[in-house]
């Protein structure tokens, strides 16, 4: 199954695919830095799952979500952001987010997180 | 500028999104973090001369190093999370798990593009973590610019160099304490007056309610 893992933060990044390798070694991780990369690498690996955070340059993770849904209203996509503003997890909710995590991710969300992508791939 | 009324109702407000962010940061570095009681001012820039005083701890003499973010649109300023440049070292190594391994921290030299990476998350999280709760009690939605990481050096003569194009400055100072390491930090923000003034109208409106 593949998961692709976009934000402009490295540390970020490389936070989530070492918590992949660990908790979901099944999982074939790819990655991308911003929204416009990411969509052109999801038309091309059409992976099972997105997860991207919001606050990025060139094209936003609300940007990306859009482009995502329009392109495949069937497409899973998580949001992992620091913001924490109600209006904004409400925002990607309607636009058709699967879920919405905040940063920073610990060991009980990751498993939470991991466990909802499992799930939601066997439904 | 705030009446003793005002200033407890923002202070109780900022102690509750300061907890939160310090949670935050203690996720990311794995340690403990303990938190002095902000202190928290409404000034205006006129009357900044003696903010270099009060916060003597950051803005002595040195390299500073600022990561900041705009938010606007109804409710827009800049928010500051500010370290001193040693200091900062020692909190990107402790989020990431690493040891000094015999650099200097305070060799900003030493500085490279991961570390620059990390305090950029760092200040994503904590800075949203605050601006994004006043979002919230205001019930406005913000938009915010990507972070910016500055190395500052302050000198004898200027020792506000942040505040220079603010109205007004909402300053929480409070320092951070890891197990290990004795990391302090600042953050400011810096309002517009519009935004000065609706946050007082909704700190009004609590206090008739």
């Amino acid at each position: 199954m593949k998961i692709l893992i976009v934000d402009d933060s490295r540390f970020q990044k490389n936070y989530l695919v070492k918590m992949f390798q660990i908790y979901f070694p099944e999982g074939e991780i790819l990655t991308a830095d911003n929204g416009i990369e990411a969509f052109e690498i999801f038309k091309k690996e059409r992976p099972a799952f997105v997860l991207t955070d919001l606050l990025m340059p060139e094209r936003s993770g609300q940007d990306l979500l859009r482009l995502i849904k329009e392109y495949d209203s069937q497409s899973n996509v998580i949001v992992i952001t620091a913001d924490v503003q109600k209006s904004t997890r409400e925002e990607v909710h309607q636009m058709g987010a699967l879920a919405f995590f905040n940063k920073p991710l610990n060991n009980e969300n990751i498993l939470e997180l991991i466990n909802l992508i499992k799930e939601t791939a066997h439904a | 500028m705030l009446n003793s009324m005002q200033k407890d109702v923002l202070t109780e407000m900022i102690n509750v999104y300061i907890g939160k962010a310090a949670s935050l940061l203690s996720e990311m570095v794995n340690q403990r973090i303990l938190l002095t009681v902000p202190e928290i001012d409404l000034i205006s820039v006129s009357s900044a001369d003696q903010f270099s005083n009060r916060f003597s701890p950051i803005f002595t003499p040195g390299h500073i190093i600022s990561s900041s973010m705009r938010f606007g649109e109804s409710f827009d300023g800049k928010a500051y999370l500010v370290f001193p440049a040693e200091q900062a070292k020692l909190l990107v190594n402790a989020c990431l798990g690493e040891d000094l391994d015999g650099q200097d921290p305070e060799d900003i030299s030493g500085f490279i593009d991961t570390d620059f990476d990390v305090l950029k998350e760092i200040s994503n999280v904590i800075l949203n973590a605050i601006i994004g709760e006043f979002s919230n009690f205001l019930g406005t939605k913000l938009e915010y610019s990507l972070p910016e990481i500055e190395v500052i050096y302050v000198s004898e003569s200027e020792q506000k160099p942040l505040l220079k194009d603010s109205t007004y400055i909402l300053i929480l100072y409070t320092s951070f304490l890891l197990a290990e390491t004795k990391v302090k930090g600042v953050i400011m923000i810096a309002l517009s007056m519009n935004s000065v003034t609706w946050l007082i109208e909704n700190i009004n409106a609590l206090l008739e309610a």
